[in-house]
C-alpha cells in the first residue's frame, strides 16, 4: 500500500506526463495548420507536374514512332537535336542563298541604271553598261578588228 | 543543422539539472531537444525552404520540352518540307534503285550538306535542290525552323532525369 504522500507524488507524475503530451498536441496541431496550405500547395503542384511528365513523354514516344524510330533506343533528346541540327544547316544555307539572290537582284538593277544613264564605251559607239558581258565583248571583238 | 542523436539526447538529458555548467552549445542543444518532434519539424522546413527552387527547375524543363514538341508536332511545314525532301531525293536518284522510296532515314537530315545526287545532278547536294525548290516553289515552307526553336532547350534534356526528380518531389 501507498502512503497519503506517496500517492500524491504519482498523481503529479501522471500530471505532468498529461501536460508533456497536451503540450506536444498543441503544438504539432500548430505546427500542421502552419503546413498545410503549404502541403496542399505541394500536392497540386507536384500533381500538375506528374501529369505534364505523363502527357510529354507519351507525345514525344509518339513523335518518335512516327518519325520510324524505337523510343526505347532513340530518346527525345536525340530526337530535339538532330530537328535542331537540321533546322540550324537549313536556316543558315537558307540564308546564304537570299543574301545571294539579293545581291545579284542589286547587281542587275546597278547595270539598269548604268544603262539608263548612258554612259559611254571604251569605243565610244555603244551607250549601254560596259558591265554588260555582251557589251565587253562586243567591244573586244571590235578592239581586236581594229588591230588586224 | 545540427540536431542531437537519441544517445546524445539521453546524454544532454542527464546533464539538465547541471545546465549551468554546460558550454553555451550544449545548452543550444538542450533547448533543442525540449521542442517536440524537432527533426521532423525541420526537415518539414526544409522541405519548404527548398521546393519552389526545385519545383521550378522542374518546370522549366517541361515547359521546354512541351515548346519543342509542339514546335514539331504543329508544323504543317516540316510535313511539307519532308514530302518535298522525297521528292528530291527521288529525282536525284532517278536510275538508281533509291530512285522510288516511299520513306528516308532520319539520319539523313543531318547529312542534306554532303548528300549528292547521281549522274548529271552530281554536283549539286540534297540541300541545293531542296532550298531551290522551296525558294521557288514554296518559300513558306522555310518557316518550319521558326516553329523548331524549342528543339535546342529541349535538346540538353534528358526526360529520364526529370522523372527522378519528378519522383523525388513526390516522395517528400
Amino acid at each position: 500500500m501507498q502512503d497519503e504522500t506517496g500517492m500524491l507524488e504519482d498523481d503529479s507524475e501522471d500530471m505532468k506526463a498529461i501536460e508533456a503530451l497536451q503540450f506536444r498536441i498543441e503544438y504539432q496541431e500548430v505546427f500542421l495548420s502552419k503546413f498545410s496550405a503549404f502541403r496542399s500547395e505541394m500536392d497540386s503542384k507536384v500533381e500538375y507536374a506528374k501529369l505534364e511528365f505523363d502527357q510529354l513523354s507519351e507525345r514525344s514516344d509518339k513523335l518518335i514512332k512516327q518519325f520510324g524510330c524505337d523510343p526505347q533506343r532513340f530518346l527525345p533528346k536525340d530526337l530535339f537535336q538532330l530537328l535542331f541540327e537540321f533546322a540550324k544547316d537549313f536556316s543558315e544555307s537558307y540564308m546564304k542563298m537570299l543574301q545571294k539572290i539579293k545581291a545579284e537582284e542589286e547587281r542587275l538593277k546597278r547595270l539598269k541604271k548604268k544603262a539608263k544613264e548612258g554612259r559611254p564605251t571604251i569605243s565610244g559607239r555603244a551607250t549601254v553598261c560596259e558591265d554588260d558581258p555582251a557589251v565587253i565583248k562586243a567591244e573586244i571583238e571590235a578592239f581586236k578588228a581594229k588591230l588586224r | 543543422m545540427i540536431i542531437p542523436e537519441p544517445e546524445q539526447e539521453k546524454l544532454l538529458e542527464a546533464e539538465r539539472p547541471k545546465a549551468e555548467e554546460l558550454s553555451k552549445e550544449e545548452q543550444y542543444l538542450l533547448e533543442i531537444i525540449k521542442v517536440p518532434g524537432i527533426k521532423g519539424h525541420l526537415d518539414c522546413l526544409e522541405i519548404k525552404f527548398h521546393f519552389s527552387e526545385r519545383f521550378l527547375n522542374l518546370n522549366s524543363s517541361l515547359q521546354s520540352l512541351r515548346k519543342a514538341v509542339v514546335g514539331v508536332e504543329d508544323n504543317p511545314q516540316l510535313k511539307q518540307l519532308f514530302i518535298m525532301l522525297l521528292k528530291v531525293g527521288n529525282f536525284l536518284n532517278q536510275g538508281s534503285n533509291k530512285g522510288n522510296s516511299l520513306s528516308f532515314n532520319i539520319d539523313i537530315l543531318t547529312n542534306l550538306k554532303q548528300s549528292k545526287g547521281v549522274g548529271v545532278h552530281q554536283k549539286s547536294t540534297m540541300l541545293d535542290f531542296l532550298l531551290n525548290s522551296i525558294l521557288t516553289k514554296t518559300p513558306e515552307v522555310a518557316q518550319f525552323a521558326v516553329k523548331l526553336e524549342g528543339c535546342q532547350e529541349a535538346s540538353k534534356i534528358d526526360l529520364k532525369v526529370v522523372g527522378d526528380q519528378l519522383r523525388n518531389l513526390n516522395k517528400q
